[in-house]
């Protein structure tokens, strides 16, 4: 037991430390996550809500199919990308295989269910309401979008907070198209994996600390928000 | 200068199931009429196609509103979130109206809500919404006014209050439609009774 100890220990010796490559890997894992996040939700956060908005054949087909790739498997996602970004595939070209940036991709593949059933789901239960609302009392289509955004805007917060979450504690297929190269690729959650199977526990328990004092504030944010939301 | 309502070959189908076929009908100008019928008979739809909220249908409506000039308020109205001011003035705000603050003053005096003026909308009673709710759809003075099963949720004491509020905007010349099963709430208010069949 007493690596969990000194691992506590460690964990508050490398961050009082300002130990550089500590805070490389924590600053990698909040980037990337983060921009995964903005793209996915700039992207799909308003393509969910139109699609909420609007009734089209084939609704419920849709539903099934975005709820149902939430649960691909992430390993799974992290070896197509890898494959196709592998350097004899269609995208090899680009040479982005063991990048920060294929790490991107493979997030943002895997929030993407996520982000896009979270906000149609959002979209066909609350944001149809207040559409009909903004028609009924005579706004045009600029004052429905603001309005909506503006009466779901610690919903889709939450949605987006849930994308950077999940985005920031995959390592399945971070691994497998980062390679958890030191310096480059490695973030928190491959560095633990790495750390494990080195037998390294104490660093490996710091490092844990740290994501997952990371995941609880958000985590804490939103039940906050959520409890906002309900009220 | 607004004319009849009329409605003419008006077909509606859902899900290959026929909700409307009007051959003929007319709401007066200025007048108060109720829609009656069972359910199902497509009441609800109707408003809605006057509302210009759906559009899917086929046949003719002829009437000289702009879709600015018509209000509707629905049997379970949505309260946006904030308090009761900011959802009475939300439509004035939208028509970006100069007078605003003025406006409100007067509609929360005649409509007795400066006590409820700062509470948050979502958490006033049923009664209390139907009435902000009511309020919300005339405070931009549309000229027709359709309101679907407005008494639902009303005691006795505010369904008068109703019945005085929709006289009195009748009186200024403006158009209602209700939808109501309440018999004695139409009763009371003078207008036209107009029954709409269920589709078999």
């Amino acid at each position: 037991m007493d690596y969990i100890l000194n691992g506590f220990i460690r964990a508050f010796q490398l961050i009082i430390s300002l130990d550089k490559d500590l805070y490389e890997i924590i600053f990698l894992s909040i980037g990337v996550a983060l921009v995964s996040t903005t793209i996915i939700s700039l992207v799909f956060i308003p393509l969910g809500l139109k699609l909420g908005l609007k009734k089209f054949k084939g609704e419920v087909f849709f539903a099934r199919t975005i709820f149902s790739l939430m649960g691909v498997p992430s390993v799974v996602v992290g070896l197509v990308i890898a494959l196709m970004l592998s350097r004899n595939s269609v995208f090899g070209f680009l040479e982005l295989l063991y990048t920060p940036t294929a790490i991107i991709i493979a997030q943002s593949f895997l929030i993407l269910p996520l982000c896009l059933s979270l906000t149609y789901t959002l979209s066909r239960s609350k944001a149809r309401k207040i559409n009909r609302v903004g028609k009924i009392l005579g706004g045009k289509r600029k004052d429905r979008l603001f309005l909506i955004l503006s009466e779901l805007k610690n919903e889709l917060l939450i949605i987006v907070i849930t994308c950077f979450s999940r985005a920031i504690t995959e390592v399945g297929a971070v691994m497998i198209v980062g390679g958890n190269l030191k310096g480059s690729t490695r973030v928190m959650t491959t560095s633990i994996s790495m750390l494990n199977s080195m037998g390294d526990y104490s660093t490996g328990i710091a490092l844990g600390i740290i994501l997952l004092g990371i995941t609880f504030l958000i985590n804490n944010f939103i039940y906050v928000h959520k409890t906002e939301v309900k009220d | 200068m607004t004319k009849d309502i009329k409605i003419t070959n008006l077909k509606k189908n859902f899900n290959n199931k026929k909700i409307l076929n009007i051959s003929e009908l007319v709401f007066k100008n200025k007048e108060i009429s109720y829609l009656l019928g069972e359910n199902g008979a497509g009441k609800s739809t109707l408003l809605n196609i006057l509302a210009r909220i759906d559009k899917d249908y086929k046949g003719k409506i002829e009437d000289s509103l702009l879709a600015d000039e018509i209000s509707l308020v629905d049997a379970n109205p949505y309260m946006l979130k904030g308090d009761v001011y900011k959802n009475i003035a939300y439509p004035l705000k939208i028509r970006k109206r100069k007078d605003i603050d003025k406006k409100m003053t007067t509609l929360l005096n005649i409509f007795n809500l400066n006590k409820l003026k700062n509470k948050e909308a979502s958490k006033l009673s049923s009664g209390e919404t139907q009435k902000v709710a009511i309020v919300r759809a005339i405070s931009f003075s549309p000229k027709l006014l359709m309101l679907d099963e407005p008494t639902a949720n009303l005691d006795k004491l505010a369904k008068l209050e109703l019945i005085e509020v929709l006289r009195n905007y009748n009186k200024k010349g403006n158009t209602i439609i209700v939808v109501s099963h309440d018999h004695n709430f139409f009763e009371n208010l003078n207008g036209e009774k107009i029954i709409l069949e269920k589709l078999k």
